[in-house]
């Protein structure tokens, strides 16, 4: 009998191979090597790789027509043992020369695979959207903001409102609070449990509501990631079509812990026309390429001021520089915000422009925006 | 780029069956010793030079996988049997390691 190391089992098999050319007439199999050739028949479930070669078999031995196997498996599918032994089982009986045999298999059951998604409150949540720019003051918030209030007006096919969320990550320097008109405290529903905000029917998180807005918040990055952990695993978000994520401009701390945290369904990226915005946007878009999140598209934001009266568009930071972005990325163009004062004034009043003018033409181009986003990641019901 | 259908631990190796039918296969002592950990691999400076990380020949024959994390959509944490477990492998990380192995 012999115990093998998987490193051995690979030297000795070869040895194997080389000597026994001769014996592959199988009245003249007699020993461990040649059980070994046979299991190599046996494949892993799932994979064409042989369960010696994995390294699982960890005693062959062959005397006087007994053949003794013993393998050890671990894994989290139960039947992975008898599935083993039937196919063991099978090599050998096609075997002359096996007269009797003993499998053994050990089995250790392994656990479930560890997503750290499994212990977030976001198991009633279908769609996760973050809103994200690589460049700072292109209107994040506000157009996180306004698309949250817009995806609440849609219907589904059941005719029932969407019901939307939004959390936001930027734990800096927080505005979706203001924006959507909220500054009450969340209120503890058990412990480590917090329910979120809500106004317009949008339910929200927000650093903003936990410090009061003379308070900095002076945090290394693991703050900044047990913060962005909190917010998925310790804040009651119910049953949501649509959360959307507000993101600090960058490509740090919030953006990768939410990237690690989150199962993000795709990414929005904001830009405004000039080439200034436009690089940054763009090199903080890549990151989410590398994290494997798909782009949903991209939107321009301030794209012109718009003068009422005559209709004339005045294009102050340029013209273009959304669709370049969009292309450059290979996503779609969502559409262009006009530079208004109405958006600007619904921000820091509390009542985003989609709410307080829903006909206006930002909020058109706000509406027109979430349709998109309704067809590219839609939701059942 | 798309997840993988299965990844497990099997024996000393860890398999990945990819979305397009390829497969892979690595001994944990060789994913161990590629770990793309800062503490492994060490850090980058402002002239691309490496700093910290671990020497190249340590030997980590006898490390096992114990335990691996999926990490939002792209990668896997994995969990060794020698305390180490900060390396993050992208899916990306992983078919680079095709042309080491």
């Amino acid at each position: 009998m012999v115990i093998l190391g998987t490193k051995f089992i690979k030297l000795k098999f070869c040895i194997a191979i080389v000597m026994n050319e001769p014996l592959m007439n199988p009245l003249i199999m007699t020993t461990e090597e040649d059980i070994l050739v046979l299991l190599k028949k046996v494949k892993y479930p799932g994979f064409s790789r042989d369960i010696v070669s994995f390294g699982l078999v960890t005693e062959a031995s062959f005397t006087d027509g007994y053949a003794k196997v013993k393998v050890e498996v671990s894994g989290e599918d139960s039947t992975l043992p008898n599935t083993l032994k039937t196919e063991i089982e099978k090599v050998l009986q096609e075997e002359p020369s096996v007269k009797k045999h003993d499998i053994q298999v050990i089995f250790k059951q392994g656990k479930k695979e560890n997503t750290q998604n499994e212990k977030n409150n976001l198991a009633g949540v279908k769609r996760i959207i973050a809103i994200a720019s690589g460049k700072g003051g292109v209107g994040k918030s506000t157009v996180t903001a306004n698309l949250a209030c817009a995806l609440s007006r849609q219907t589904g096919d059941n005719g029932k409102a969407f019901s939307v969320g939004v959390m936001d990550c930027d734990l800096y320097g927080p505005s979706i609070p203001l924006q959507l008109g909220i500054s009450e405290q969340p209120t503890a529903l058990e412990e480590n449990l917090l329910a979120p905000v809500e106004n317009y029917g949008i339910k929200v998180m927000s650093m903003g509501l936990l410090v009061d807005e003379e308070t900095p918040v002076v945090w290394r990055g693991p703050m900044v990631m047990k913060t962005i952990q909190q917010f998925a695993s310790n804040v009651a978000w119910g049953e949501l079509d649509y959360l959307l994520i507000d993101l600090p401009p960058g490509t740090g701390d919030a953006q990768l812990s939410l990237a690690q945290i989150l199962p993000l369904d795709g990414v929005v990226i904001v830009t405004t026309p000039q080439k200034a915005a436009v690089d940054v946007a763009r090199r903080g878009a890549r990151m989410f390429s590398k994290v494997n999140v798909p782009f949903l598209g991209v939107i321009e934001n301030m794209s012109y001021l718009l003068n009422e009266n005559t209709g004339e568009k005045s294009f102050l930071f340029g013209q273009g520089g959304g669709p370049l972005t969009a292309q450059k990325l290979e996503t779609v163009f969502l559409g262009e915000i006009p530079l208004m004062e109405e958006v600007r004034q619904g921000a820091d009043h509390g009542v985003p422009t989609t709410i307080g003018n829903p006909e206006g033409k930002a909020s058109q181009a706000f509406t027109n925006i979430s349709e998109e986003i309704l067809n590219l990641v839609p939701v059942e019901g | 780029m798309e997840m993988p259908t299965r990844y497990e631990i099997i024996g000393h190796s860890f398999a990945i069956l990819w979305a397009d039918g390829q497969e892979d296969f690595w001994d944990a002592s060789f994913l161990r010793q590629h770990s793309p950990s800062a503490d492994q691999a060490g850090e980058m400076d402002i002239f691309g030079k490496i700093r910290g990380g671990a020497s190249s020949n340590e030997n980590f024959d006898h490390v096992i996988i114990k335990d691996f994390h999926l990490i939002g959509n792209y990668a896997l944490r994995l969990v060794f049997s020698d305390g180490h477990s900060t390396g993050i492998y992208s899916w990306e990380y992983f078919k680079s390691l095709r042309t080491l192995d």
